[in-house]
């Protein structure tokens, strides 16, 4: 509900505000778009990607606009020279995490959350070199799901999305920092989970570390894909 | 890089109705995507709408009219099979009139078809009997 | 009753509806996407109260599961009910503005006491008792439900309980409450508001209606019978008495889908020329004279219209095989051959037609379901669409309460057949699985048919999971391997019947069926199981 009076700035900008609303969902709601990553509008956030971060009036750090919500009178700046540097900075490292930007040049079917935001902020591919976090591939021969580690950035909306939404928690993280992977809960196949293979997984991931595994063979069969 | 289209369609396998766009690759169902813009879906699928395309290509599929002729269904062209079966139905229109005649729709096929069925029982077979698999 | 066959709210206002009841209907698996709005419901702190024999999906989310008896679900909404008059829970002002028949509803339900409730659906009185006042005093309350509470014989008599129910407590005209029937199929809600049932013209207006009439008459240039038309079990009893002789079914499995598969099978035989519209050589067109061949979702340009009456465009995508045409096409050649000469540029010139002639549609267009579907009622142009139904007066005036006696199931166990067989759907599969059980993955997660049933029986039958039993009916007898599973309480076998090349589930069935409605109670089945020797 709008009430009386509730009104904060965003970009210079008066706009009014409801209860609990988010910095990201009232900027969204006057056709402010900030950039996300690790967010999915259904679910918890969980402002580990840090890429939607934005200037608040009084606070010296930039905030997650995804996870901070929206109070009266607050200033808020989405778009400036320091937070484009540090969006650009952020999407680099997380390339570079997969191996150096390789997955650029990947021919994923659709859209790449992280590809399109990569041109956004003109991210360099291979501007920083470091570790890659790329773990195991799991070897689960459930015939609907292709998981590549190798792409996986480990915002855990695949995670959030199946527990929180479709609700069946089947899959959840396993270990921490680089070792880290999802996994499901019993660490068995997906075949063997709770998993429902709705799919939701697959569609929200940002990146192309979860595929549908017949699409992939389709078009590998059809030469349209390496 | 998008190598495939997207149509946007609607889910034929419940009555939910999830939004849904086909990814089509050189004239082939491939795969799916979700219709994010659906006020019905909202970006979710189940796992028949996601991934239950197998069907479409299957080669199982019927592609041309099938007439039974000595007690077996033979391959016919339409205009064969269409001309036999107007020619049946107008000799029991003849002989029993509307009430001789029974149509039952299809809860899966579109409204139009539907519309078409109810319109061809009604205005050309003369009969009120028509009805559809919702009781089941 | 007070309204239409279709829901009377939307499935989106499910997610802010205080409290759910969903009583027959197992969402999870057939409505998986819509049952995402009941979880979310749920955690955003709703009460969902699920009424169902088996531990269906739904239970895991419910604050209240009340596993009544197979059948005896009138006695549980007369017993909701007769509390709600005698505790004086409903809504006065709702009931004496727009409704009638309070009076003797409450004398009706004089019977209907806890004590009388549970000794009929085995639940403590107090569970009842309960579930009655959660359900009057939420401030609103939304009931779902599908094929388990109309597939019996009393399935009618139980959708009046529930809309008695719904008025005693003035849930109805508000968004996120209401009466609704999750329908099962993609478009069973267009095709009955398309005319294709018996007793309406398109847009739900009687044949009997004199003005509607007239208007398709003069639209389709011919006379119009004013009397309804056959139901499916009522056609088939004339296809037996040798009086319909010629029969089309477009896109039905008819044969797999029915109950009473055998009684089915020689209707057909007796017609003289069956034509049947497909995708594939089903069952059902396997004993056509002619088939012709179908155009599939992918294929065609059209609309459906799902569970909240939402008209949605469906678009083409890629070629359809071989020579395959949409329903209509082919409908319209042979219409055409038999003298009565039509063209249309394409479907939305079929809609049109239909759009003009139903008024409840009339407001719909392709050019306005472009970007998002609408729901009718949608009468003009310009009218946004109607989320939910009732607002301000029912179609019919005042809501009219029903008297519902328990009508015991047709064929009760007994003790040459004590097993109920309830049937139903899995997730995985579509309906007879025409469609689903060419999907190579899909075979993976429900490769086969299983009889589902209880560990109690299993030990009582000797029966371990996966051994061969047979499982016989007073119709017919079906071998199969079983599932134990602690969905199905003792006493209640569990089968779909989406796997016709293992198990022609309704040979089992009965086609015992509600007198008003005609639909079948395949629900409840009395069946004898036997281990398979060896
Ligand atoms: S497909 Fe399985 S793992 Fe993925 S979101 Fe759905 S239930 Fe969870
Ligand atoms: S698989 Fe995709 S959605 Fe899941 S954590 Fe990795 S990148 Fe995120
Ligand atoms: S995706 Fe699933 S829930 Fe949605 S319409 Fe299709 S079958 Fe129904």
């Amino acid at each position: 509900m709008t009430q009386q009076g509730q009104r904060a700035t965003i970009n210079g900008r008066e706009i009014d505000i409801s209860e609990g609303e988010t910095i990201l969902e009232a900027a969204a709601m006057v056709g402010v778009a900030v950039p996300i990553l690790c967010h999915d509008e259904r679910v918890t956030p969980s402002a580990t990607c840090r890429v939607c971060v934005v200037k608040v009036e009084g606070r010296r750090l930039p905030i997650a606009a995804c996870a901070q919500k929206i109070e009266p009178g607050m200033t808020v700046v989405t778009e400036d020279d320091d937070l484009s540097t540090w969006r650009k900075g952020i999407i680099e490292l997380t390339l570079s995490e997969l191996g150096g930007g390789a997955c650029l040049s990947c021919e994923m079917h659709g859209p790449c959350d992280l590809h399109a935001l990569a041109a956004e902020v003109g991210a360099e591919p291979g501007a920083l070199r470091g570790a890659t976090s790329a773990g195991p591939k799991l070897d689960d021969s459930n015939p609907f799901i292709l998981r590549d580690y190798d792409q996986c950035i480990f915002c855990y909306r695949c995670t959030r999305v199946c527990g929180e939404h479709e609700q069946a928690h089947a899959i959840g993280p396993a270990g921490r920092g680089f070792a880290s992977i999802i996994a499901t809960s019993f660490d068995g196949g997906l075949m063997d989970s709770p998993c429902t293979f709705c799919g939701q997984c697959i569609q929200t991931c940002p990146t192309g570390a979860l595929l549908d595994r017949r699409m992939i063979e389709l078009l590998k069969d059809e030469g349209a894909i390496r | 890089m998008t190598i495939v289209e997207k149509v946007r369609t609607i889910c034929p396998f419940c009555g939910t109705g999830c939004g849904m766009e086909l990814n089509v690759f050189q004239g082939k169902v491939v795969g799916v995507t979700p219709d994010w813009s659906s006020p019905v879906s909202e970006g979710a699928l189940c796992v028949k709408g996601q991934f239950g395309t197998g069907f479409i290509h299957s080669p199982d599929r019927l592609t041309t009219p099938l007439v039974r002729q000595n007690g077996e269904l033979q391959e016919a062209s339409w205009e064969e099979a269409t001309t036999l079966i107007a020619e049946a139905f107008g000799k029991i229109k003849e002989r029993y009139g509307g009430a001789g005649f029974a149509l039952w729709s299809s809860s899966r096929s579109t409204n139009e078809s539907n519309f078409m069925l109810e319109k061809f029982a009604h205005a050309v077979l003369g009969t009120n009997n028509v009805d559809n698999c919702s009781r089941t | 009753m007070f309204g239409r066959g279709a829901m009377s709210n939307s499935q989106t206002e499910l997610e802010n509806a205080p409290l759910i009841f969903a009583t027959g209907t197992n969402t999870t698996e057939t409505h998986p996407v819509l049952a995402l709005r009941v979880k979310k419901a749920v955690s955003k702190g709703a009460k969902l109260m699920v009424a169902d024999p088996r531990k269906i999906g739904l239970t895991e989310f419910a604050h209240r599961w009340l596993p009544l008896k197979i059948g005896s679900d009138t006695v549980l909404y007369n017993t909701m009910a007769h509390v709600i008059i005698e505790e004086d829970l409903y809504d006065h002002e709702f009931v004496s503005e727009r409704t009638e028949g309070l009076g003797e509803l409450r004398k009706f339900l004089k019977t209907y006491t806890p004590e009388y409730g549970e000794s009929h659906t085995g639940l403590p009185r107090e569970e009842i008792v309960a579930a009655a006042r959660e359900y009057a005093i939420a401030e609103r309350a939304a009931v779902i439900y599908t094929l388990g509470v109309t597939e019996h014989v009393h399935g009618v008599y139980n959708v009046q309980a529930l809309a008695n129910l719904t008025m005693l407590t003035g849930n109805l005209g508000i968004p996120s409450a209401g009466l609704n029937p999750l329908r099962g199929q993609n478009n069973v809600q267009g095709a009955g508001d398309m005319g294709a049932l018996p007793a309406f013209l398109p847009g739900y207006q009687r044949h009997g209606d004199d003005e509607a009439r007239a208007r398709f008459e003069k639209e389709w240039g011919v006379e119009l019978d004013p009397k309804p038309g056959l139901t499916k079990v009522a056609a088939v009893e004339e296809m037996l008495e040798d009086r319909i002789k010629g029969l089309w079914v477009m896109g039905e499995n008819t044969i797999v889908s029915e109950a009473n598969t055998n009684k089915t099978r020689e209707a057909l035989g007796e017609l003289d020329l069956m034509v049947v519209q497909d995708l594939f050589l089903t069952e059902t067109a396997q004993v056509a004279d002619v088939v012709l061949p179908a155009a599939a979702y992918a294929e065609v340009e059209g609309t459906y219209t799902n569970t909240d009456r939402r008209v949605q465009r469906l678009r083409k995508a890629v070629d359809a095989p071989g020579v395959a045409r949409s329903d209509w096409e082919g409908i319209l050649e042979v219409a055409n051959r038999m003298g009565y000469a039509m063209s249309y540029s394409g479907p939305s010139e079929v809609w049109d037609e239909a759009a003009r002639l139903a008024p409840i549609i009339s407001g719909i267009s392709y050019e306005r379901i472009e970007k998002e579907g609408l729901q009718w009622p949608c009468p003009t142009p310009d009218h946004p669409g109607t989320s939910f139904l009732h607002e301000h007066t029912f179609v019919s005036g005042r809501g009219r309460f029903m008297m519902t006696p328990h009508v015991p199931a047709a064929e009760p166990p007994d003790d040459d057949y004590p097993f109920v067989l309830t049937t139903g759907r899995r997730r995985p599969t579509y309906h007879t699985g025409t469609m689903t059980r060419r999907d190579e993955r899909l075979n993976e997660l429900v490769p086969e048919e299983v009889l589902e049933i209880n560990l109690e029986d299993a030990v009582d039958l000797r029966l371990e999971d996966g051994d061969e039993a047979d499982v016989s009916s007073r119709r017919g007898t079906l071998r199969l391997p079983v599932k134990i599973t602690d969905m199905s309480p003792a006493g209640i076998a569990f089968m779909s019947f989406s796997f016709p090349d293992k198990a022609m589930t309704n040979v089992l069935t009965t086609d015992e069926h509600d007198p008003q409605s005609h639909t079948a109670q395949f629900k409840a089945t009395a069946v004898q199981i036997r281990r398979v020797a060896g």
